[in-house]
């Protein structure tokens, strides 16, 4: 049997002024806020009370902290060696 | 030549003007398309109860409400036909946004109403981004569901309104919010069909379409 795979969604400018309807389904999940997307996070109370005390100490907000977090996590990995 | 009747805003009657535009069309001789690019069908109903009533010319008529699938299909079957009428939907859709890339001319009715007018800012957008990814998109504003009355000003507050929109041409063919146009079309009928006979409503529909079709 002769699978016919079929074509690949193509990029052009045409089609995706096309895709970009509201009824495309090919929009974003979620919540933008400017160029950020807002998420959701649940934190136990002693890790955010630690979270706090950090915020303190750097003079930066919770977000800035939790963002500074993932980012050396994401970048350093998240195991210390 | 393909003309798309649409608007991002529902109730402006673009679904009567696209039925009764393609029935004129029809009358006259030509081989006609009528594309159905709202997922409510209801122009597709329409010439469906045409055809049970046997009524002719029959409507060629097909429904698409996804953009991809209408716009490889019209150009698939463009050839086929003298002139292709597509209605799409009242929001912005991908068939909205397909029929913008196909059509020659984009016609856009609207009721003489505030929210109507700002809606037109919004189907403005839309035309400027078809216009960059394409030429020749002719796109006109025409006043629907005018009051009937001979002393209104409807018409001339319509066309101030449109000024501001440079993206549209304003077409002087107001239609009239008569009984006619809904009757008629609710039975899959132009009102050219349609008995008894509203004058009235036949001289306003012709106006426009020979406006639209370019005819002297």
């Amino acid at each position: 049997m002769v699978i016919t795979k079929p074509k690949a969604k193509s990029t052009d400018a045409t089609d995706s002024f096309i895709s970009g309807a509201p009824d495309s389904g090919n929009q974003a999940k979620g919540v933008r806020k400017g160029n950020k997307r807002q998420i959701s996070l649940t934190i136990t109370p002693a890790l955010l009370e630690r979270v706090d005390e950090l915020t303190a100490e750097l003079g930066q907000s919770r977000a800035a902290i939790i963002n500074m977090a993932i980012y050396r996590a994401v970048e350093h990995g998240l195991i210390k060696e | 030549m393909i003309i798309t009747v649409g608007n991002t805003k529902g109730g402006v009657g673009k679904t009567t003007l696209a039925v009764s535009l393609a029935i004129s069309r029809a009358l006259s001789g030509r081989d006609v398309w009528l594309i159905d690019g709202d997922r409510q069908g209801t122009a597709q109903t329409a010439i469906s109860i045409r055809s049970e009533n046997g009524v002719v010319p029959g409507i060629a008529c097909a429904t698409y409400p996804d953009g991809s699938t209408l716009r490889a299909q019209v150009q698939q079957q463009a050839d086929k036909f003298d002139d292709i009428i597509i209605d799409a939907g009242g929001r912005d859709s991908t068939a909205l946004r397909a029929a913008l890339v196909l059509s020659d001319v984009l016609l856009v009715p609207f009721a003489p109403r505030s929210y109507d007018v700002w809606a037109l800012e919004d189907m403005a957008k839309l035309v400027d981004e078809a216009r960059s990814i394409r030429d020749g998109l002719r796109a006109v504003a025409v006043l629907n569901l005018a009051d009937p009355g001979s002393q209104s000003t409807d018409n001339a507050e319509a066309a101030a309104a449109v000024e501001e929109v440079p993206q549209f041409e304003y077409l002087p063919t107001p239609i009239r919010r008569r009984k006619a146009f809904s009757n008629a079309t609710g039975a899959g009928l132009s009102v050219q069909e349609l008995k008894p006979t509203d004058k009235k409503a036949i001289g306003e529909i012709s106006e426009l379409y020979k406006y639209l079709f370019n005819i002297k």
